[in-house]
């Protein structure tokens, strides 16, 4: 075997190893990370909770307040995408409605105070 | 001359394909951060999320949910860091009402008795069994999703498949601008918000003991709250007015005194009137008098005592 194919066989075994190190043996550990990298269900639920404050707070602003939290999808999009992550995963009627109320009220809120949106 | 370099070359080789290897894996494909679970935000995110489960718990009442949702952040002690978020959240300036509504958790689930009065929260519970047919995005060393762990009986324990489009984390590994911590306006009073009706009854005045100590050098107020086990109730709004002003402060703060353990420091020759926020009766008191052995006079420092009927 020539000297040249073992070198390349060598720096196929050293990429093998960084590798090895950085995906097994010390991969990365998830701290401090960010709202937005939720995974799509927690992210639903944190929708729910804050539906679930809207339901007694009657507070838009404050719905979208707490929206922002998730990073800078229109709030919309957010209350939306919670609806239809529930009706995937089988939310109770309750909860869905609880959802939708904020949807309505947002929908009614956002074309008047468009500017403060995150 | 050849057997001369010998096989450093392979070393080499070796040396430099670690450095790619490292290269490509932390350089030109990082790890993008996505899909992840609430235990992993920033402390900062986490304190957001744990008061939006408060505020949610304020407006619902349903503790079960609010339990199971904070069992996603993997708190050592989740009662007595709601009422610490809850002392913090009061001495930096935030909402009162959503100090108040950490507190009312905490005091709630102290005075569960499905929390086994100190605090440990059980965590959503894995299911081995169920890994090999995960999403295969999903960390290896991830909670349920709320979807399997905070709801009813009607979700499934299916486990998630992929987020919805429009809800779709975009990976960052920066904070958004719209979630500093800073701006407070995000947090308002909210003076419409109810209590929670999962509140236990009112605490009732107990007893009342005089502490003399020269060395303290000021006139305390020592609150101690306990529910009808006599384990202190961390959290409790206690209200104290005099003539012409009101204070606020919750037990909890100092937990090396005890959960259910508050003070205050009386300014002499005032009269105060104090009581729990959430109703029972209300104590008339000011610094006490003491002397000592030679006769010299100092303000001593009272014990208050409430506890559960």
């Amino acid at each position: 075997m020539s000297r040249w194919i073992r070198f390349f066989i060598a720096i196929l075994i050293g990429i093998g190893i960084g590798l090895l190190y950085a995906w097994v043996l010390n991969p990365v550990e998830y701290v401090d990370t960010t709202p937005n990298s939720l995974r799509g269900d927690y992210q639903s639920d944190y929708v729910l909770m804050v539906a679930e404050v809207y339901q007694v707070e009657q507070d838009p602003t404050l719905a979208v307040q707490q929206l922002a939290f998730l990073g800078n999808k229109t709030p919309l999009k957010m209350v939306q995408g919670a609806i239809d992550f529930g009706n995937q995963e089988g939310y109770p009627k309750a909860d869905l409605a609880v959802l939708k109320k904020l949807l309505q009220g947002l929908q009614s809120w956002a074309p008047t105070s468009e500017g403060t949106t995150p | 001359m050849r057997n001369k370099r010998g096989s450093w070359y392979l070393l080499t080789g070796v040396l430099l394909g670690i450095t790619l290897g490292l290269l490509y894996a932390w350089v030109i494909s990082p790890t993008q951060y996505r899909d992840t679970t609430p235990v992993s935000l920033h402390p900062e995110y986490k304190d957001i999320y744990r008061a939006a489960i408060a505020s949610s718990f304020s407006a619902t009442g349903d503790l079960k949910r609010a339990t199971a949702r904070l069992a996603l952040l993997h708190d050592d002690d989740p009662v007595g860091v709601l009422a610490a978020q809850s002392q913090r959240y009061l001495a930096e300036g935030y909402s009162y009402t959503e100090a108040q509504a950490l507190a009312n958790l905490s005091a709630a689930l102290e005075q569960s008795p499905e929390s086994e009065s100190t605090q440990q929260i059980p965590e959503p519970e894995d299911d081995p069994g169920a890994t090999s047919s995960l999403s295969p995005t999903r960390p290896r060393d991830e909670t349920l999703a709320p979807s399997e762990t905070v709801s009813t009986a009607r979700r499934t324990n299916t486990p998630q498949t992929s987020g919805t489009p429009a809800i779709t984390s975009t990976p960052s590994t920066s904070p958004s601008p719209t979630l500093s911590r800073t701006p407070l306006p995000t947090f308002t009073p909210l003076p419409t918000r109810t209590l929670t009706p999962t509140l236990s009854p009112p605490f009732v005045f107990a007893n009342q003991a005089l502490f003399c100590d020269p060395d303290v050098g000021e006139s305390q107020l020592r609150i101690l709250v306990t529910n009808s086990a006599g384990e202190g109730v961390p959290g409790v709004e206690i209200i104290i007015q005099w003539d012409g002003g009101e204070d606020r402060f919750f037990t909890g703060l100092k937990p090396e005194m005890g959960w259910g353990y508050a003070d205050y420091v009386m300014a002499p020759q005032v009269d105060y009137s104090l009581h729990i926020a959430n109703g029972g009766e209300s104590v008339d008191i000011s610094s006490p008098e003491c002397s000592d052995d030679e006769g010299e006079r100092y303000w001593g420092s009272w014990q208050l005592t409430f506890t559960h009927p």
